[in-house]
């Protein structure tokens, strides 16, 4: 087989598969913008006329969008409770050598390991007792919680890319380590805090398990509204799709621009994609 | 508490401090940084496993409120012998087997087509970070409608090209295949991505020898990169395993765990006993035997993941 074919036999193979692994987001777009009598009946034809008037809905939705200012600002102040936690935490796990610091990192690392649930019900019981169920602060307290170890690891795996030198160089010129931190480690490791950053809003954004059990009564966030869509009897299709897609554009937006950072955060730093 | 424990660790180490108090402080300011984090983390961790273990032991059962007490391993013995935990059990391991081994193969292959360089794969990468990142709840949504069995994308697909039309997750036989597609086609390009990484990572030397001995490209793959690439496939099929045991906003969404509870995995048990039937105790003893079950899968990959900083 010459190299040529086997370019070309790649190139079909890849198209194939990249064709397969497109289409579901192509058909939720498709419904979306198709006259909702198409979506009735569950599938537009392929080239249906297109129409915006389900956005428009979606739009008008107040409740909806009001679940989308909801998760904004739950992502928002999550994250930055997460950096204010982990970013201290990492630089010093990255830099210095210390006892415990394996056992530390593999306790870290098995505390995104729990499913939702087995931790779901102690905190149901708790925040009920303390009557902030149903509020923002909890889901914020919660998915500040869930995303520590994984922004911990993916920091870590920045900051011990930054040369040795340039550390030890600011500690000798006297500067305490929090110091060194703020003025010479976060500076080199912009990238990667935003992109930790990006990573951490983004499971914010898309989380349910706790957002629809802690909260989802007066405080909705995006995937909670989403699923009271489907909860009555007649469910619009086209304007369900439209939500859909709504609430996955600005993560798509994010995940393209976090690209780099996003195969090392997902593996804890282990894959310096 | 955040910001208390930060600015105490500063005090000492900001310039101007005596050489020795500085090095002595050095420790002090670490523990400092630290500290958040293992404050927030333990009461992630411990309290709730403390709380379960108080719970699981006490007839908590919100729909009998005057019936509260201590019960033994009562819940623990009525979870393990009822008629739903085996079927459960059972529904998880199946799911997570048959969905990692899909992904594996398949996201290998996939990697292999973009390992040498193509002109478009950036393209191809690019759209592969999709699935894996977008909110579950709502592809999960989209996979409802494609399962339609009337009028739903992937029938009317079949219908067009006179396929015979399935009932996908209405009926009992496919609706775990049916998540099983879901999962996979949400998570492959992931795996892809990390064996792409993998791949274009390993020593050329290796494979230029493997040549010169008229070794073919499948043979190279084979006794060449797949040896080289274990560590990584361990990391992927760890990570994988435990994310999908932990799996519950797609079965959630699709089948709720039905028809009937073809599809009720571990985690849609614990969530109907707790929210549903209301049986707190039963459910703390149910969280008790899966968290038993993640921390002896999950000990190897914290392992590995941890241990190779230590090589370097």
């Amino acid at each position: 087989m010459s190299p040529a074919t086997g370019r070309l036999l790649r190139t079909v193979f890849l198209t194939l598969f990249c064709i397969v692994w497109v289409a579901p987001l192509f058909y939720t777009l498709r419904v979306a913008l198709a006259d909702p009598i198409y979506a009735q009946s569950g599938t537009p034809p392929l080239l249906a006329a297109i129409t915006f008037e389900n956005f428009a809905g979606v739009f008008a939705n107040a409740e909806f969008m009001g679940a989308l200012l909801n998760s904004l600002i739950i992502g928002v102040a999550s994250t930055i409770l997460v950096l204010i936690i982990a970013v201290p935490a990492a630089f010093v796990c990255a830099t210095f050598e210390f006892r415990g610091r394996a056992n530390l990192e593999a306790w870290i690392l098995s505390t995104r390991m729990l499913p939702a649930f087995v931790v779901v019900l102690p905190y149901f019981i708790l925040f009920r007792s303390v009557q902030l169920l149903d509020t923002m602060l909890v889901l914020i307290i919660m998915h500040t919680v869930i995303s520590l170890a994984l922004a911990f690891f993916m920091l870590r795996s920045f900051f011990a890319d930054i040369p040795k030198e340039t550390l030890e160089a600011a500690n000798l010129e006297g500067a305490g380590h929090l110091t060194t931190l703020l003025r010479v480690a976060l500076p080199q490791v912009r990238g990667g805090l935003i992109a930790t950053a990006i990573l951490v809003f983004i499971f914010s954004w898309n989380e349910l398990a706790f957002s629809f059990t802690l909260a989802g009564g007066a405080v909705k966030t995006g995937p909670v509204a989403i699923l009271g869509f489907i909860a009555f009897q007649n469910v619009q299709v086209a304007g369900l799709m439209a939500a859909a897609n709504l609430l996955i554009a600005p993560i798509a937006i994010l995940l393209i621009v976090a690209q780099k950072g996003l195969i090392r955060g997902l593996s804890f730093g282990a894959v310096r994609a | 508490m955040v910001g208390a424990s930060s600015s105490a660790a500063r005090g000492p180490g900001e310039p101007g401090g005596t050489a020795s108090g500085r090095r002595k402080s050095g420790a002090g300011a670490r523990r400092g940084m630290l500290a958040p984090m293992v404050v927030v983390l333990a009461a992630l961790t411990i309290y709730p496993f403390l709380a379960n273990l108080w719970y699981s032991i006490r007839a908590v059962d919100l729909t009998q409120p005057f019936k509260q007490g201590f019960v033994g391993l009562r819940n623990f013995t009525s979870v393990v012998t009822g008629s739903g935990f085996l079927h459960s059990l059972t529904v998880t391991i199946v799911f997570v087997v048959v969905a990692l081994a899909l992904q594996l193969v398949i996201g290998f292959l996939v990697a292999l087509a973009l390992w040498r360089p193509l002109r478009g794969s950036r393209i191809f990468t690019t759209l592969l970070i999709l699935p894996f990142g977008l909110t579950p709840v709502a592809l999960a949504l989209a996979w409802r409608l494609l399962f339609n069995p009337s009028g739903g994308g992937i029938n009317v697909l079949l219908a067009h090209f006179g396929l015979p039309t399935l009932d996908w997750t209405a009926s009992d036989a496919l609706a775990l295949p049916s998540l099983i597609i879901v999962d996979t086609w949400q998570w492959t390009p992931f795996v892809v991505l990390i064996l792409l990484a993998g791949l274009m990572a390993l020593p050329k030397e290796a494979f230029e020898a493997a040549a010169v001995e008229g070794a073919g490209f499948w043979r190279s793959v084979f006794y060449v990169a797949l040896p080289l690439l274990r560590p990584l496939i361990l990391v992927v099929v760890l990570f994988r395993g435990i994310d999908l045991f932990r799996t519950f906003d797609t079965f959630w969404v699709i089948t709720a765990g039905g028809p009937g509870n073809a599809t009720e995995t571990l985690n849609v048990l614990l969530y109907r006993t707790a929210f549903q039937n209301l049986n707190f105790g039963r459910a703390a003893a149910l969280a008790l035997i899966m968290l038993v079950i993640v921390l002896v899968v999950s000990q190897p990959i914290t392992k590995r993941i941890v241990s190779p900083r230590e090589r370097r």
